[in-house]
């Protein structure tokens, strides 16, 4: 039997979570979560909404755990002196940030502000590491992801100081 | 992009008026938003004060429910990391529990109700006066000082005194018991919920705290909780292990009593300082009472010190957290004041709340140093 007022509700939920569910599944972290893990951890993720112009987090301060953007846009600065000098990336719903904070408390290396009305979704280390120690395969599952990613950024970076090293060297060579 | 910028401000406007007419509009909003803060908050206070009366009975319960889920919450996390499902675990560990409670009780309760019985034979037939005659002449053999017979008349009397007082107080415990047999059915329930659903309710409790503070609270609330647990967990394992050392040294010096005495130890054990000798005392009277020899009493005095001694070198430094150690002048301060407060129950619950204060506040100033909230 059709009732439209359940059925509603039930479409709208199933709908918020469909989206919900491929934007996790975008971030290389959790893509190759199946449908129960990825219920499982939508249990961990905090929603907080941010405000245009409200910052998420400052430079400098200790990280406790990475963001998702769900809808909205959010900026990533350098700072100097506590004032923006440096706009690194303009990220989009679907995109990430701050997934270092993940695995130690060391300072954010970058402000991020939220340059619209954002849903953010967030994942913190505490919750993480319960997640490694009551489900050790899925809690292995992201942390592999996680360090997979980070070694891929290692050899992105170590390939850049090779060719900076070598225009430097060019460069003295020309002198 | 390089040029300088100021980082904006969390005003929450972007609309197009000339910047007079905007700073205005956001002024106001601002004060309006301030005074509804204000309101809410003034509410809140009121109704809880209002409530407190008539929720004031329940947070009894609600804490030992919270400090037993903290014991039993490792063993759940266990189950589930063995892939049951976290419902199941608390069903399974529950069940053990009832088991384990069960069979103990089976197995202790004919035991200890001999141990009470002819704990109370003993004070009834040989009378007090009876007693104290032996407890004096056992002792002024050992000390002369003590033959003054003004001593004995004092003491009885004071001991009299002592067991009408005792007489007035076991009515109230009976309708402590009474009430106290809500408890074995809300504090399970609280239980089940509290370890099936703690995760839960953290991620509702800290949904409600500020954007700026969010990152911040959900550190201090994390670290404190694991410390909090830490604690308890550490602090019960020693009492564990010195009730039962204590147990085997007065079973095997002959002491009657002997595991009623060790219990106490054990509990009394959790109040730092004063604990070990209010643990001591019961198995140095009953010595003094029964045997009336003073190498059984010398016994146990040395059993209960090599006790302590391992209590101090061994268990207390490895075991219980040595994050949320209190200098001893502020644990003898807390402990009075939790004495003055709620007796026997304040000071053994001041130390505890007073360390996980001091994390809080250890970890408040912290956080103050390490995040910017008021830019």
């Amino acid at each position: 039997m059709a009732n439209s007022y359940w059925n509603n509700i039930f479409e709208k939920n199933g709908k918020h979570q469909l989206s919900l569910d491929n934007i996790l599944r975008k971030v290389p972290i959790f893509s190759e979560l199946k449908k129960g893990e990825l219920r499982e951890f939508r249990r961990l993720v905090h929603n907080r909404y941010f405000k245009k112009n409200e910052v998420v987090f400052y430079e400098g301060e200790p990280g406790v755990g990475m963001y998702i953007i769900e809808t909205g846009m959010v900026g990533i600065y350098k700072e100097v002196n506590n004032q923006i000098k440096e706009e690194l990336a303009i990220l989009r719903p679907g995109e990430f940030f701050g997934e270092m904070a993940l695995l130690d408390e060391s300072p954010r290396s970058a402000t991020a502000i939220a340059l619209e009305n954002s849903q953010i979704l967030g994942l913190f280390r505490p919750d993480l590491f319960d997640l490694i120690y009551r489900k050790p395969r899925l809690g292995n599952k992201i942390l592999l992801k996680l360090a997979q990613m980070i070694a891929e950024r290692l050899r992105l970076s170590n390939a850049e100081l090779y060719e900076l090293k070598q225009q430097l060297e060019n460069s003295v060579i020309i002198r | 992009m390089k040029q300088l910028l100021p980082i904006p401000q969390n005003n929450g406007s972007g609309s197009h008026f000339n910047p007079e007419q905007q700073v205005i509009i956001v002024m106001n909003r601002q004060l309006i938003r301030r005074l509804m803060q204000l309101l809410l908050l003034a509410g809140a206070v009121i109704l809880v004060i209002w409530m407190l009366p008539y929720i004031k009975s329940l947070l009894t319960p609600l804490g030992i429910a919270l400090f037993l889920s903290y014991i039993l919450k490792p063993w759940v996390n266990k189950l589930e990391n063995a892939g049951i499902n976290r419902g199941a675990a608390v069903g399974i560990v529950f069940l053990i529990l009832a088991g384990a409670i069960f069979i103990g009780l089976k197995m202790l309760l004919p035991g200890l109700s001999q141990e009470f019985k002819t704990l109370a034979q003993a004070v009834q037939s040989e009378d007090t006066g009876a007693i104290i005659d032996k407890l004096q002449a056992t002792l002024s053999q050992q000390i002369p000082i003590l033959k003054n017979p003004n001593i004995a008349r004092e003491v009885s009397i004071k001991l009299h005194n002592f067991s009408a007082t005792l007489l007035r107080k076991s009515f109230n415990l009976i309708f402590a018991i009474i009430s106290s047999f809500t408890y074995i059915i809300t504090v399970p329930f609280m239980m089940f919920f509290i370890l099936k659903d703690g995760r839960r309710i953290k991620k509702f409790i800290i949904q409600v705290v500020p954007n700026r503070y969010f990152e911040m609270s959900l550190n201090l609330f994390y670290k404190a909780n694991s410390q909090l647990g830490n604690y308890i967990r550490g602090q019960l394992l020693v009492s564990s292990i010195i009730a039962t050392l204590s147990i085997i040294a007065l079973y095997s010096l002959n002491i009657p009593y002997f595991f009623i005495i060790g219990v106490i130890a054990g509990l009394a054990n959790m109040i730092p300082y004063f604990g070990p000798i209010v643990g001591a005392l019961p198995g140095v009277i009953v010595a003094i009472v029964e045997t009336g020899s003073m190498e059984s009493v010398i016994g146990v005095i040395v059993a209960f010190a090599l006790i302590q001694l391992l209590d101090n070198v061994l268990f207390s430094p490895v075991i219980v957290s040595k994050s949320v150690q209190v200098h001893p002048l502020l644990v003898i301060l807390v402990i009075l004041i939790g004495g003055n407060i709620a007796g026997i129950l304040g000071m053994l619950v001041a130390v505890p709340i007073f360390a996980v204060a001091q994390v809080f506040v250890k970890e408040i100033i912290w956080s103050f140093k390490h995040y910017r909230l008021t830019t």
